[in-house]
């Protein structure tokens, strides 16, 4: 391993000569989680002057007169907080002031029924594998993102429309970004987001923050420092009809003890016997330790550790015809019956234990956070396998009456036999368990007869598709005031990450043993009959229950950043500017021989390496305490994802040509505005993505092969308008708006490569024809009207109507390439042009508006608190919210019929209530 | 504060301006097939330099007598075998001639699109006739002689290019009549120029109408036109069409005009090669064509229930919005000739009848005793139905009159003299009057008698024959004038005219009878 070492520049720091006035300088933070609280507008009562505070939650205030002032710290969502200070020549530093958080902020309407939202926001592709949606984490002093991050729901929401990997997630300050897909698994933190990971610093888009460097697509950085936790008991017990049904969290914090020791633990149980979808279940149990000593005054050490095993039965994706014949937009494929019981062959299972341990020193205008942590990725989702065999899928286009329709697309009598099936027969629009043991006993008992070399293996399994990962990750950084003018933050983080991807034999479904072939290349075998081996070395073994199969492999790999970055806090100016490095680098290692690539498959490919650097700078000028301009710029450079990289990971080490990495340009600009009823910003952005790789898997019935579709070299651009406004009516009752305008593109006519998985055709690599279509999957257009009432008795109050719009389908390369047949089939170029703005037309969802209400009522006794939420979503019950779609990767090209292979789309839930009851003492 | 909202609206507005500019989708471009290799040589200049009159023969194409160079051609694919019914072949024309390419292979319209362009290297191809139609094919035999039979597909992919995409509307339709075709086909020209193109009839119908295109062998389906010219239309019982029923009434056919044998059949590209066949019935006079008395009235109908008739009477060509919609019959007040036509919304116009109405200004009374006259006066009228001779004026002793006589004619004789129309009851006395003469010349067959008639077509007419006195031959030489006595009349109303007739069947000698003093009153 080669790890290249970095020589930052150093930045200069400027160092504007100030007047010889009285100055003080601060920190504002949120009393209760410790973090900075940016935006806070800090008043002298009796002069008029004003300054707001920056993402630190510093500020700088001068007078041009010695004596005493009153100073106002004013911030929505908290408590405004008033005192003397003395003006005396030079500078003053006030250090930190504590501000208290309003009882209405947002976390508590909404922070139990977000857990949720981390939950489920994961969406698969074709090939079944998940694809990341990012969470956002609300932010107290940003409308627009606090009202996007909670109510941007149900349609899955891409902030800014990038993807989950351009979002960073800390705990700690450790960045927990996967890094093989670049992702965070918000389910990993357990469903205890409104708890146990109730501290955090949101950073929105490319602003600075103080604990890392951050991403396009913002960050977040979930603190788990012990003594930021309210000593005390909090328990609470929820209903909802969701992925879950029932959930109970307990909390209780120590608070430090005289010999500095505190200690926070938190639990957890979800629990569904069947969610809100048929056939699926929710099982999950989780556990959070956060221990600390503090040694002396300037050190203290924090060790957290969580995990929790979750098992659960999801959902997927199909055929709006499927929808239609059950008359179910929640209809679920992936359950059946067995012995008159539902079993589902869709079944995921995580465990992703953690370890952090956090050296925190602090002393004066200097702070150093120092981490290590070690985790423990388990992942695996069942599927169900077959040879030679029926499709057990119960959505396979054969078992589908629309294949049965004549050429007009009229029913048939067969079709009308299909439609009359689905409608009536459970097993035939759900799995049918019970035949396919029938199907394997049938072999068994064929087996009896013949010698043990001739034994048939079984025809149906149900296999885990294995994920794991290990991760060590070691981080530290520092923050320091250098001057009353200037701080500065840096950091460096190293990542190691090892990734293991293998199938098992869950149950063999009373069959005897499950041969190691791959049943896509069975049609291969009198050309090619190496292809059918999984494993060349040990040809058609057979594999039992647990037993390793399919493919096996690794991706190493290792990163390590360091960054740096100065801020500048003047009266009217905030200034920061900050430069990243980081080295990438990562390898696939095999271990099998596969026979579709004999050659490159077993053991380690290329080790690939990336050197990155991203320059970011931001500046906020202050017009008066009320009014200020915010700009952001970003340029820089980042490492492909290995999970695109490879081509095919499960079968060879290729990777696509020249792996490059990636160019991104950010910017964006705001003007935002405070007055003591009528706050809010707008904020325009512009971020193009250059040299950006892609892939897709699919099964390409034209080559009887699992295809793999990588597309390299795209440009997308993302661009867009947000409003984020916030009226005060009565000092109880205010109004939110909060919108976007965007527009997220590709911008360019990438390459694209065609590979084959059974290695029978040679790869082709042809232009893919994408300018100005849509990324897909992400409303572009969104607004939110809501209505907060706060009422007296503790009671509070919110309503709030979302539209969502202009989201497309996810699009697929195939049918944006040239055709050079499809003359044949239409002959006049009238003809031939219309087709193929047919074929390329990207499909619009449909735009939702979903109603939603919240009411919450506190009880607070001597010593006791209660609380009581009801939030219920979707109050009108709209069925027809698609959350995604996508585009299936292969095309019709005997007809070109585009309807051939439809999209696979999911819908959103109708009404979906939580019901959450709290107690605290 | 008021400023703010003024900034912000404004910023608003221009970040969403910027925004919704989405720019063009750009779509994969057009694959569109392009040949490389470039005509020198027209179908027609080719045809000729292989044109044999033998019905089956074959030839192999060779190279340009001028420069050795390949013969190159190009056309227009005109042909398409998507329906079935062209066979394991396809057409093309250049303006110039249309040449039939045989091919063993189906669906060849995938390949050739109609309309698409198709560039030939023949040189070294075979072409010839197949019972008397030329084509680009294979060497075969029929009747145990070389014969033209199909080429295989890979002949064709390696000699042909298709340049292009199909542009039908650049595909030449000959529009043409049977007859033009009747006469094509009896010179080698002819058949060079008509063979394989696609053509056009207009305003014919199918003999078989309501029957099916084709039964369980190919079926021969004739189109007659409006004068009764046949053409044959061959169905394959392989088109997809073949079920479906001819179309009644008036309309188009397109198609392939090929060629077997000594005669034409057109081959239908599919159903849509008939065209516009859902014509309205034609519209039908109740009074003939002809000579009709002042006033008379003439209602025009029409099969098709709910058709709109409209007529002209100025000689132009009547349409719906052309001429009067008819309702009343029509009153004829002089000689006129009516244009009809029948249409109705959602059918073809029915096709336009004319009928010509003559209206004789029919004579009070006529004194004819041709002693003014050289010839047949001009209000007279004579009609041969058998035989060339014809009534003349002679003079005898200062005296004019009218006769025939068949002698050195060819028998038999039947010729007419015809009075100028008289207006029966508007006669002052009604009776007629008249001289004649015979010279017998022993003749036994001629006859002299005298009618009634109705109009003056002796075919069609209504005759009443008269008994008037008659001249009797003597032995030799001229009888004296015989006065015919008053004939009556007075049982004719309306026009009328008075006919005589001389007839004699073949006889050694024929007679000659004179007419004189001719009075009607």
């Amino acid at each position: 391993m080669r790890l290249k070492l970095f020589v930052l520049l150093l930045l200069a720091v400027t160092m504007p000569m100030l007047a010889q006035n009285a100055t003080i300088v601060g920190n504002v933070i949120n009393a209760n989680t410790g973090s900075p609280v940016s935006g806070a507008s800090v008043v002298l009562q009796n002069k008029d002057v004003t300054t707001t505070t920056d993402f630190n939650g510093g500020f700088r205030l001068k007078s041009d007169a010695a004596g005493s002032e009153y100073i106002t710290i004013i911030c929505d969502g908290f408590m405004s907080s008033g005192f003397d200070v003395n003006f005396i020549a030079g500078t003053t530093d006030l250090g930190e002031i504590r501000l208290q958080p309003t009882a209405d902020s947002a976390i508590d309407y909404y922070g139990d029924a977000s857990d949720l939202l981390f939950d489920e926001a994961v969406m698969e592709d074709e090939d079944g594998n998940s694809q990341g949606i990012s969470s956002l984490t609300g932010a107290n002093d940003d409308i627009y993102y606090n009202t996007a991050s909670y109510n941007f729901s149900p349609m899955y929401f891409n902030y800014r429309g990038y993807d989950s990997q351009y979002q960073s997630v800390y705990i700690n300050g450790i960045k927990f970004n996967d890094l093989v897909r670049g992702r965070f698994n918000f389910s990993s933190l357990l469903g205890m987001t409104s708890r146990a990971f109730r501290n955090k610093t949101t950073t929105i888009g490319i602003a600075a923050s103080n604990y890392g460097f951050g991403d396009l697509g913002g960050s977040v950085n979930y603190n788990t420092t012990t003594d930021l936790y309210a000593p005390g008991f909090n328990g609470s017990v929820s209903y909802t009809n969701s992925a879950y049904m029932l959930r109970g969290m307990l909390t209780y914090a120590s608070g430090v003890n005289k010999h500095g020791w505190a200690y926070t633990i938190s639990a957890i149980g979800r629990y569904a016997n069947e969610g809100v979808v048929e056939g699926t279940f929710y099982n999950s149990g989780g556990l959070f330790l956060s221990l600390e000593k503090i040694l002396n005054k300037n050190n203290s050490l924090v060790l957290t550790a969580f995990g929790g095993p979750t098992q659960r039965a999801t959902a997927g994706a199909t055929y709006q015809e499927a929808y239609d014949l059950t008359g179910d937009n929640l209809y679920n494929p992936f359950w059946g019956y067995q012995n008159g019981e539902k079993r589902s062959s869709r079944i995921t299972e995580t465990f992703d234990p953690t370890v952090i341990l956090n050296w925190l020193y602090k002393k004066g205008n200097t702070s150093v956070n120092t981490a290590a942590a070690v985790r423990w990725v388990n992942y695996s989702r069942s599927a169900l396998q077959y040879y030679k065999a029926n499709d057990p899928n119960p959505t396979y286009y054969r078992y589908l009456p629309s294949y049965y329709l004549d050429d007009d697309g009229n029913p048939t009598e067969q079709s009308e036999y299909y439609t009359h099936l689905w409608q009536t027969d459970v097993n035939t629009r759900q799995i049918n368990w019970d035949e396919l043991y029938q199907i394997n006993y049938l072999n068994n008992n064929q087996n009896l007869s013949l010698s043990d070399a001739d034994k048939k293996g079984s025809s149906y399994i149900l296999e885990n598709r294995v994920n794991n990962q290990f991760n060590a990750m070691f981080n530290s950084y520092v923050n320091t005031r250098l001057t009353d003018v200037v701080s500065l933050q840096a950091g460096v983080d190293f990542n190691y990450t090892k990734s293991s991807n293998y199938k098992t034999v869950r149950d063999l479904l009373g069959g005897e043993f499950w041969i190691d072939i791959d049943p896509f290349s069975d049609r291969d075998i009198t050309i090619a009959p190496d292809n059918l081996q999984n494993d060349l070395d040990n040809p058609n073994r057979r594999v039992y229950k647990g037993d390793k199969f399919g493919y096996n492999y690794d991706i190493n790999a290792l990163q390590a950043n360091a960054w740096l970055q100065n801020t500048i806090t003047l009266p009217h100016w905030d200034i920061n500017y900050g430069l990243k490095m980081s080295y990438t680098q990562f390898q696939r290692e095999g271990y099998m021989r596969n026979g579709r690539a004999p050659e490159n498959s077993l053991g380690k490919s290329a080790l690939l390496h990336f050197d990155d650097a991203t320059f970011k700078a931001g500046a906020t000028y202050k017009i008066n305490g009320r009014n200020q301009l915010v700009a952001h710029f970003e340029y820089g450079s980042r490492a492909p994802l290995a999970d695109n990289v490879f081509i095919a990971p499960r079968v060879k080490n290729t990777t696509i040509e020249n792996p490059e990495s990636e160019r991104d340009l950010s910017f964006d600009a705001s003007y935002v505005w405070s007055y003591r009823r009528f706050r809010g910003a707008l904020t325009g952005f512009y971020t193009a993505m250059n040299n950006v790789v892609e892939r897709t898997g699919f099964y390409d019935d034209r080559y009887n092969t699992y295809a793999i579709y990588a597309l390299s070299g795209v440009k997308r651009a993302y661009r867009g308008v947000e409003l984020g406004m916030s009226y005060k009516i009565t000092p109880s009752l205010s109004a939110t708006f909060a919108g976007t305008y965007s527009r997220y593109q590709y911008k360019n006519n990438p390459k694209g490569t065609r590979s084959f998985e059974n290695g029978l055709y040679a790869d082709t690599t042809q232009t893919v024809y994408l300018k100005n279509f849509y990324v897909g999957s992400t409303p572009q257009v969104q607004a939110n009207l809501g209505l907060d009432y706060q009422a007296p008795k503790n009671w509070f109050f919110n309503v709030n109507g979302t539209f969502q719009g202009d989201s497309y389908v996810n699009l697929s390369p195939a049918y944006h390439e040239e055709l050079a047949d499809l003359w044949q089939k239409y002959s006049t170029e009238e003809e031939l042009k219309a087709k193929i703005e047919e074929l390329s037309t990207q499909d619009k969802l449909k735009n939702a508006f979903t109603l939603n209400l919240s009411i919450g009522k506190a009880i607070y006794l001597r010593k006791v608190s209660l609380n009581f939420n009801l939030n219920i979503n979707n109050v009108l019950n709209n069925k027809n919210v698609v959350t995604y779609a996508y585009q299936q990767g292969r095309l019709d090209t005997s007809n070109y019929d585009r309807n051939a292979y439809p999209n696979r789309l999911q819908y959103a839930q109708g009404v979906r209530v939580f019901f959450n009851v709290g107690v605290r003492f | 504060m008021k400023k703010s909202y003024l900034y912000i609206a404004s910023a608003l507005l221009a970040l969403t301006a910027f925004t919704s500019c989405d720019g063009d989708q750009v779509l994969p471009p057009m694959v569109v097939p392009t040949a490389t290799i470039e005509a020198n040589t027209t179908i027609a200049e080719l045809k000729d330099m292989y044109w044999s009159t033998d019905a089956n023969y074959v030839n192999t194409i060779g190279t340009r007598e001028a420069d050795g160079e390949h013969i190159i051609i190009k056309g227009r694919v005109c042909s398409s075998d998507e329906s079935g019914n062209i066979y394991k072949s396809l057409m093309i024309e250049d303006g110039t001639a249309a040449l039939t390419v045989a091919i063993n292979a189906y669906d060849l319209y995938e390949s050739y699109h109609f309309g698409q362009e198709v560039i030939i290297d023949v040189t070294d191809m075979q072409i010839g006739g197949y019972n008397g139609l030329m084509q680009l094919g294979g060497e075969g035999t029929y009747n145990s002689k070389p014969s033209m039979t199909f080429m295989s597909e890979d002949v064709m992919t390696a000699h042909a290019q298709v340049n292009g995409l199909g542009r039908p509307q650049d595909v030449d339709t000959v529009t043409t009549t049977i007859p033009t075709l009747a006469t094509a086909k009896t010179t080698p020209e002819g058949l060079r120029n008509w063979q394989s193109r696609l053509i056009r009839i207009d305003n014919v119908q199918f003999e078989d109408a309501g029957k099916p295109f084709a039964g369980e062998s190919t079926t021969n389906r004739y189109v007659v036109d409006a004068d009764g010219n046949r053409i044959n239309v061959r169905n394959s019982s392989y088109a997809d069409f073949k079920n479906d029923i001819l179309p009644a009434g008036y309309g188009s056919i397109v198609g392939i005009l090929s060629y077997y044998g000594s005669d034409w059949q057109i081959l239908l590209i599919d159903a849509s090669g008939c065209v516009d066949f859902n014509s309205v019935d034609v519209p039908v006079f109740s009074v003939a064509s002809g000579n009709v008395e002042e006033g008379t009235k003439v209602a025009i109908s029409c099969a098709t229930e709910g058709a709109a008739i409209y007529y002209t009477t100025d000689g132009s060509t009547p349409s719906a919005t052309n001429g009067t919609l008819y309702t009343d019959p029509i009153e004829i007040l002089e000689t006129t000739t009516i244009k009809a036509i029948a249409v109705k919304e959602g059918q073809t116009d029915s096709p336009v009848v004319t009928a010509t109405y003559v209206t004789a200004t029919a004579a009070t009374s006529v004194n004819q005793n041709f002693d003014a006259e050289t010839a047949i006066p001009a209000d007279w009228s004579q009609v041969q139905i058998e035989g060339t001779k014809t009534w003349y004026v002679t003079t005898y002793n200062n005296n004019n009159y009218a006769a025939m006589t068949g002698y050195k004619g060819t028998a038999p004789f039947d010729s007419w003299l015809i009075s100028p129309a008289i207006s029966a009851s508007k006669l002052s006395k009604k009776t007629l009057n008249f001289s004649t003469q015979v010279n017998g010349y022993s003749s036994t067959t001629s006859v002299f008698e005298v009618y009634v008639l109705s109009s003056n077509d002796v075919k069609t007419a209504t005759k009443t024959q008269l008994n008037p006195t008659l001249a009797t031959a003597p032995a030799s030489g001229y009888s004296s004038w015989t006065d015919s006595g008053n004939v009556d009349l007075s049982a004719f109303t309306g026009t009328i005219y008075i006919g005589f007739r001389y007839y004699a069947t073949t006889d050694s000698n024929y007679a000659t009878w004179c007419l004189d003093n001719v009075v009607i009153e």
